[in-house]
């Protein structure tokens, strides 16, 4: 990375200083990131690949005369002055040839969305960077990589196992400046964990995963055994009639299921256009009393940063509270269209068409360990991972579709009886979510493909529906 | 004093990989500017344009991939770069099992360019953001209609590759379009209806001629009136019918479960992480009877128009076309110059390598993935079906790890009764077994126009029409495909015109 925070904030606070008269504004964002990723299948690095980028958004908001404003935006690559000015020039013409938007209330101030009108907002910042950034993620070379990786495939190879996956680190800076006077600089790290660990064939396999800001504290070691061990569990699996089972998902199956949530309901577009299984029901228990799930940018146990796109603070948002829907998260432009609400912080890059959208999720802990839950469960299902859910069917039911993967094991008696080969399920989330009979007490970090992250445990609902199809 | 052009840099940059030990190197400059505009309820909701350029260098050393990318163009980033991907080999030559090989290739040396008539960045922005907001508006006058929105997106990529065999390639892909939805909503239910393909929209290599030959604004009241008749449809009762899919659904399911089964890196199992491996081993090809003898399938890079087209892949490769299903067997990959390799001797790569942009390591992706047309028109496939259902616009997909077990849901189905249309069902959900449906395949329609001995549409083929249903064989673009990680999208072409299935289990037991 080669910005920092004295040369971001000087550009891009200069080119939004540039705003012409008759109030127009402009706002101006960098992303500089560097990522490096070991990828490997078959216990061989088969990629093994480091990207760096700088990227910067100008958008441009020229009053419309009915109200509201005309909003151009222009995307270039790097912090040179050339590639802002044309960037900002480019901004400008799209927003000069564009009707206007005319609810837009243009751009957020500085100690916009803050509950102390920002007073706080430095001290938040210097807390955020140092549980941000990690020297040890930077420090997570390449070859210290495949080192970590060869020692575990090793060892998995004694048991005739092998593993697909990948582990990367990396590092991004992020900054905003607009018109009204608002500045902000941010730098995180990253490292991710994902370790598909196969026996004979690829039906008999087991699941690890860990992420967060800091290489160091990744859990590889032990996650990686516990995938080796569910493999060697998941041989010679079997099949079970259709039909509705208590089920016990670890914390990757239910990361799977809140990655779905967030987009189909706890974003304020999604709420306010009355798509999502959200709208209408403020205040309602929605889903069973053990679950609280809130938002909170701040959460060092999560994936903290300090700020959205539009630099506005991350607001700590109760979405959840022991089963009632207690609100959505909110960006400028959703909440002055909702009325009566502010930002919450939740601005995504780029994002005016799912709107703000939760980016670190934590579904707050229970008491149980799954293998309790697997103690006192008489008959049911144990689910270490989904795959390709997909939640579109029915988004005001949360209606979700997808199968089990990387091991499912039946459950009788209080133990786990026979691995399962795979199931497929279609379940309304909403109806299951009230049927929360415990919830896990050793929440795991998850990073969203599409940003951002969750803290979640692992669940035991009852009254799944499940059923193999055809295979 | 200006920086070297990128004529002598490129070429600089691979003679330094190739001086710092690399058996293979190819340097990959790509430049893409994109306009992406959205409107909704009859206003403009975003305007962005934007443009990314950097540079991808990709080494084979002690016989491992290593691949760095950076969007500073500037000489010593570009070598510094170089070095970053010669050690990222070297660390993982660590832990490899064979030194990576590559499919022979004769090196090319040319220059494509997408056939177009008009420019989408010369078409003034206020034109295309009315018809966007004028379609939106439309669309929301209907009753019921709580949002509708529209979009439009354009991409020029210029490319240029060069290998250390002596290819050196350049290219210039242009990429059009859009498409619009609205959700009707009463009481606690809400319905989406979209034209002309689901949420995502229809894309080709085309200019803006291909947003004019979609005409939005003549199926915004047809798109709304039938998202407010979906709330006043019955669910479909569940059970096993005949069925028979609309184009980009069929386009859709052609994707998931043959597009990414023949993918010749998830089949060797390079992609179990994330996506899964695929049920097509190499075992089987030739062998393994994928769907019934009417079932012949190909990817072709080559066709004027498709998502999928380019002059040459990103290991400058130039476009074919390879067989993938003939007569309902499995008969072929889409492949890399290195998975062709592994594959055995005399094995060439299909040609079929991207990567999402400059900063992306190339991966195998699809191309147009294309099922042929037969001798049936739609008209002819509902008035042979005394019972049945026939589905369209793709709302949810699902399918399992090794690209067998699906599940589709749909934005509408039409129930078929004595040949004919007779009503409309919401929330269709549909599931299979990839061979076992595919085998169900009894019927293609796409090679003629209309019905046997009719020069001109008939009164059915016109009330499809007003359904904004056809029966021709066109390629549908998909714009969003997933594949990788880090997560590369791509977009890519799919040749389908209507089929149909027999002994569809629909619903959900």
């Amino acid at each position: 990375m080669r910005g920092g925070e004295e040369r971001v904030l000087s550009a891009l606070s200069r080119l939004a200083a540039r705003a012409a008269g008759g109030e127009e504004q402009l706002e101006v964002a960098f992303l500089g990131e560097r990522r490096s990723t070991t990828r490997f299948a078959a216990s061989r690095i088969h990629q093994s690949l480091e990207v760096e980028r700088e990227r910067v958004r100008v958008r441009a908001l020229v009053p419309a005369p009915g109200g509201g404003y005309r909003v151009g935006e222009a995307e270039g690559e790097g912090l040179r002055a050339e590639v802002l000015r044309e960037a900002l020039k480019r901004a400008r013409e799209v927003a000069a040839g564009a009707p206007a938007i005319a609810d837009h209330p243009g751009l957020p101030g500085p100690g916009e969305g803050d509950e102390d009108g920002g007073k706080r907002a430095a001290s938040r910042r210097a807390l955020s960077d140092a549980q941000c950034f990690y020297e040890s993620t930077l420090r997570a070379t390449p070859l210290r990589r495949a080192e970590t990786l060869s020692r575990l495939f090793r060892r998995i190879a004694r048991r005739g196992q092998s593993a697909s996956g990948a582990l990367s680190a990396g590092a991004e800076e992020r900054g905003v400046a607009n018109s009204r006077g608002l500045a902000r600089y941010g730098r995180a790290t990253f490292a991710e964990f994902s370790f598909v660990c196969e026996g004979e064939s690829h039906s008999v396999s087991g699941y690890g995963y860990d992420a967060g800001r800091d290489f160091a504290a990744l859990d590889i070691e032990a996650r990686a055994e516990r995938a080796s061990e569910r493999c060697a569990a998941a041989r010679d699996p079997r099949e079970i009639p259709p039909g509705e089972y208590t089920v016990i998902l670890e914390p990757p199956a239910v990361a799977e299921v809140l990655s779905w949530l967030r987009l189909i309901g706890l974003g304020g577009r999604a709420f306010l256009e009355g798509r999502g299984f959200t709208a209408g029901r403020l205040g309602e228990a929605l889903f069973s009393p053990a679950i609280t799930l809130y938002d909170d940018g701040h959460d060092p146990e999560c994936f903290p940063f300090p700020f959205d796109a539009e630099g506005v603070s991350k607001r700590r948002v109760d979405l959840i509270e022991r089963g009632a829907l207690r609100g959505v998260v909110w960006d400028t432009l959703w909440a002055a269209r909702a009325g009566g609400q502010r930002t919450t912080g939740h601005a995504a890059p780029g994002g005016r068409e799912e709107g703000p959208l939760p980016s670190n999720l934590v579904l707050a802990r229970g008491e149980k360990g799954v293998e309790v839950m697997v103690a006192e469960t008489e008959r049911g299902v144990r689910v270490s991972r989904f795959h390709y859910l997909n939640a579109f069917l029915e988004p005001r039911r949360a209606l979700m579709t997808g199968l089990t993967r990387d091991g499912a094991f039946y459950v009788e008696g209080g133990k786990e009886r026979f691995p399962l080969k795979k199931l497929r399920f279609t379940q309304s989330m909403v109806e299951a979510l009230a049927r929360v009979e415990a919830v896990g007490d050793r929440p795991e970090r998850h990073a969203f493909w599409s940003g951002g992250g969750c803290l979640v445990p692992a669940l035991k609902l009852s009254r799944f529906r499940l059923a193999h199809e055809g295979f | 004093m200006a920086p070297p052009p990128l004529s002598s840099l490129l070429p600089e940059t691979l003679s330094l990989c190739r001086r710092l030990g690399a058996s293979y190197a190819e340097v990959r400059w790509v430049r893409e500017r994109r306009e992406r505009l959205l409107a909704r309820d009859g206003a403009p909701e975003g305007a962005e344009t934007g443009q990314e350029e950097g540079v991808g260098i990709r080494v084979i050393a002690d016989g491992a991939w290593g691949f760095a990318a950076t969007s500073d163009l500037r000489g010593r980033s570009l070598q510094r770069a170089a070095r970053r991907a010669i050690s990222l080999a070297h660390a993982a030559s660590w832990v490899r099992a064979e030194p990576v090989r590559l499919a022979e290739e004769e090196p090319r040396r040319g220059r494509y360019e997408t056939p177009f008539r008009e420019d989408p960045f010369g078409v003034p922005l206020p034109e295309k953001l009315d018809l966007l907001c004028g379609v939106t508006e439309a669309m929301k006058r209907g009753r019921d209609i709580r949002t509708a929105s529209a979009h439009l997106a354009f991409f020029r990529t210029e490319k240029r590759f060069l290998n250390s065999e002596g290819a050196a390639v350049a290219q210039a892909i242009l990429e059009s379009g859009g498409g619009m939805e609205c959700h009707a909503a009463r009481g606690g239910e809400i319905q989406r209806r979209s034209y002309p393909a689901g949420g995502m929209g229809d894309y080709a290599t085309e200019g803006f001629e291909h947003i004019r030959s979609l005409d939005l604004a003549s199926h915004a009241g047809r798109v709304a009136r039938e998202a407010r008749e979906l709330l006043d449809a019955p669910p479909v009762p569940p059970g096993r019918y005949t069925v028979i899919l609309e184009g980009s659904q069929l386009a859709l399911q052609l994707h998931e479960s043959c597009g990414h089964a023949v993918e010749l890196d998830r089949a060797l199992g390079d992609e179990v992480s994330l996506a899964g491996a695929s049920f097509l081993v190499p075992e089987e090809r030739g062998k393994l009877r994928y769907g019934s003898p009417l079932v012949n399938i190909a990817a072709d890079a080559t066709i004027p128009g498709g998502l999928g087209s380019f002059g040459f892949d990103d290991e400058g490769v130039p476009a074919r076309r390879v067989d993938l299903v003939r007569g309902g067997i499995f008969t072929g990959y889409l492949s890399s110059r290195e998975a062709a390799a592994r594959l055995g001797k005399g094995e060439r790569s299909s040609g079929s390598v991207r990567a999402e942009g400059w900063g992306s390591f190339p991966i195998i992706r699809m191309t147009n993935v294309n099922l042929e047309p037969a001798e049936a028109t739609l008209e002819e496939l509902i008035a042979d079906t005394p019972r049945g259902l026939l589905l369209a616009s793709n709302k949810s997909w699902s399918i399992d790890d090794l690209r067998l077990n699906f599940q589709f849901g749909c934005e509408v189905a039409w129930l078929i009764e004595g040949g004919r249309l007779a009503g409309m069902f919401k929330n269709p959900i549909y599931t299979g077994v990839t061979p076992k449906f595919w085998g169900g395949c009894d019927a293609i329609s796409g090679k003629r126009p209309h019905s046997a001995g009719s020069p001109a549409p008939s009164p059915a083929s016109e009330e499809l029409s007003s359904r904004g249903l056809s029966g021709e064989w066109r390629v549908w673009g998909v714009p969003s495909c997933g594949k990788g990680d880090p997560m590369q999208v791509m977009r890519v072409g799919h040749g389908v015109a209507p089929a149909r299935f027999r002994e569809v289990e629909v619903g959900v037991g």
